[in-house]
């Protein structure tokens, strides 16, 4: 295995490495700083961080003190919350509507 | 999308991480063993920390943090012996465990040595790589997946990447990236450089699947054409956690690997085995080469499988920056991914084994993998060899004969078969 940090790094030419530092810059310092208003999602990032569930279903534990996690994915107008409760393990949806919408199996 | 602070706690893989701490707990390859066929000592870089990986004469290696706990020189111009390895500096010499044991200059009748340790690790071979464990005491068991230690002709091909290990690892939860990604810009490439990218990557997805498993995720697949009985859903293959995928077809069975040097960094390997029924010659060990993914100019090389993913991974940048993602019903499995790190850093800090920890010893681990890789059979093996990084394999030429052999027989005997 090469080395990065010596002239052995292998399979990674220097203009490489450089050209794909050049692609996007660095997380911000602050853990807890939403993205730069000019970034074309930042309008609405506060929103989705401050919708994502916060407490588990099951058992009301706190997802984000019990070591949970919750991520969120789209399904056209539908929020749809991945959520794991790290305090008693459930692992399920927590989904966010506007309109209840069934699609009918065929039959 | 994802927090700053939770993007951070999923890609940092330093000493005192969660991330580290639960990486900590696997074994890794991190060299071949014909690097130390004119050395006894190399530099290598695991987990943001730099190492000395050694050879004794003997052939025992032995794993030790690079710079001597003295006046800090690289242990890895030190001298090995077959009980350790001793500074070049000043003499200072550690057993396999890291303890100090001798210090030459020193006089003898103090205890200082005593007070002095090194990290260390453990290190063992197994198909003709070396693997490390450094994390803490009792080490598990080297897992045999079966891709390592079953017959057949075996390459590895190998680079290091400059972005972390989780952008590859989510890659391999996201199927739909194969009939984009590897099949209709496949194509396009193919188009505008005047080459026909191959078919059985521009399938589209019905359905796909992801079910946890003792060893991970295990990943399915109905693509057009198919139905729940191929193999591609039937069986399916495996991420297996948390740093490997499982793939295979058309008698190749491979492991991909993605060793996370630091966060920015990763070592990608692609561990063949090649088994189409033929009488094999015995290998020594494993062909080793280096595939390119960026040419001359620093575009990326994108006329082939592995190098289209390179640019998907690279291109997202050194980290990628999850605060920014938009997830769609198709990212299940990623999201999936992440919930199974934070199940298993929970797991670590609770004192627990995580997921894949092996404490028996074994001879052999068999993933679940198809066989009949989207539907392709015979054309699977050139269109892989060809199309991805076996391409720049110095036997290239040998294992598509190895195959073609294989496919022509078994078509002579359908044609005797039905002609009695």
């Amino acid at each position: 295995m090469p080395d990065p940090s010596s002239s052995e790094l292998a399979g990674v030419p220097v203009a490489a490495a450089a050209g794909a530092a050049a692609v996007t810059g660095p997380l911000p310092e602050d853990p807890h700083q939403l993205p730069a208003p000019t970034e074309w999602f930042a309008p609405d990032a506060e929103r989705h961080y401050l919708d994502r569930p916060r407490f588990c279903p099951m058992c009301a534990a706190s997802i984000g003190e019990h070591g949970g996690i919750t991520t969120e994915y789209w399904t056209g107008d539908t929020r749809n919350f991945m959520t794991w409760c790290g305090g008693c393990g459930w692992f399920g949806e927590v989904v966010r509507f506007d309109r209840v919408t069934i699609y009918e199996e065929e039959h | 999308m994802l927090t700053v602070e939770q993007n951070n706690e999923l890609t940092q893989v330093g000493p005192g991480t969660p991330m580290g701490e639960l990486l900590r707990r696997y074994w890794y390859p991190i060299a071949f063993e014909q690097d130390f066929d004119g050395v006894p000592s190399r530099s290598v870089r695991l987990l943001s920390e730099n190492w000395t990986l050694y050879k004794t004469p003997s052939g025992k290696y032995g794993i030790i943090a690079e710079q001597c706990a003295h006046r800090r020189a690289s242990m890895t111009y030190g001298v090995v012996h077959e009980d350790g390895i001793r500074c070049g500096y000043h003499g200072w010499k550690y057993d396999f465990d890291g303890q100090c044991v001798e210090q030459p200059a020193e006089a003898e009748n103090q205890n200082f040595k005593d007070r002095v340790t090194l990290k260390a690790g453990k290190a063992q071979t197994m198909g003709g790589m070396v693997w490390v464990y450094v994390g803490p005491d009792p080490a598990p068991e080297l897992p045999r997946f079966d891709v390592f230690v079953k017959d057949g002709v075996r390459d590895v091909g190998y680079t290091t990447i400059p972005c972390n290990w989780l952008q590859i690892m989510e890659n391999s939860v996201d199927p739909h990236h194969v009939e984009w990604l590897h099949g209709y810009y496949f194509n396009f490439v193919g188009e505008t450089n005047g080459f026909e990218a191959p078919k059985a990557f521009q399938k589209r997805h019905i359905r796909t699947g992801f079910d946890e498993m003792e060893w991970g995720i295990l990943k399915r697949r109905v693509l057009e054409g198919s139905t729940e009985e191929g193999d591609d859903w039937k069986i399916g293959h495996p991420l297996v956690f948390p740093f490997y995928m499982r793939v295979g077809g058309a008698y190749i069975d491979q492991m991909q690997i993605r060793v996370p040097i630091d966060d920015t960094h990763t070592w990608k390997l692609f561990y063949s085995t090649h088994n189409p029924g033929e009488t094999l010659e015995v290998q020594e060990r494993p062909v080793v080469y280096e595939y390119l993914w960026m040419d001359e100019q620093g575009r990326f090389i994108t006329d082939y499988i592995e190098g289209q993913d390179i640019m998907a991974w690279v291109s997202q940048g050194p980290i990628t920056d999850r605060t920014q993602e938009h997830l769609g019903r198709s990212d299940a499995g990623v999201a999936m991914l992440r919930k199974m790190f934070k199940e298993n850093m929970r797991k670590v800090a609770n004192g627990e084994d995580p997921i894949g920890t092996v404490r028996e010893r074994h001879e052999i681990i068999n993933l679940p993998c198809e066989k009949d890789k989207f539907g392709a059979e015979r054309t699977f093996a050139a269109a892989w060899i060809n199309g991805g990084s076996m391409r720049y394999s110095p036997i290239k030429q040998q294992l598509l004969e190895l195959h073609e052999t294989y496919w022509a027989g078994v078509e002579t005997a359908e044609k005797a078969g039905a002609g009695a």
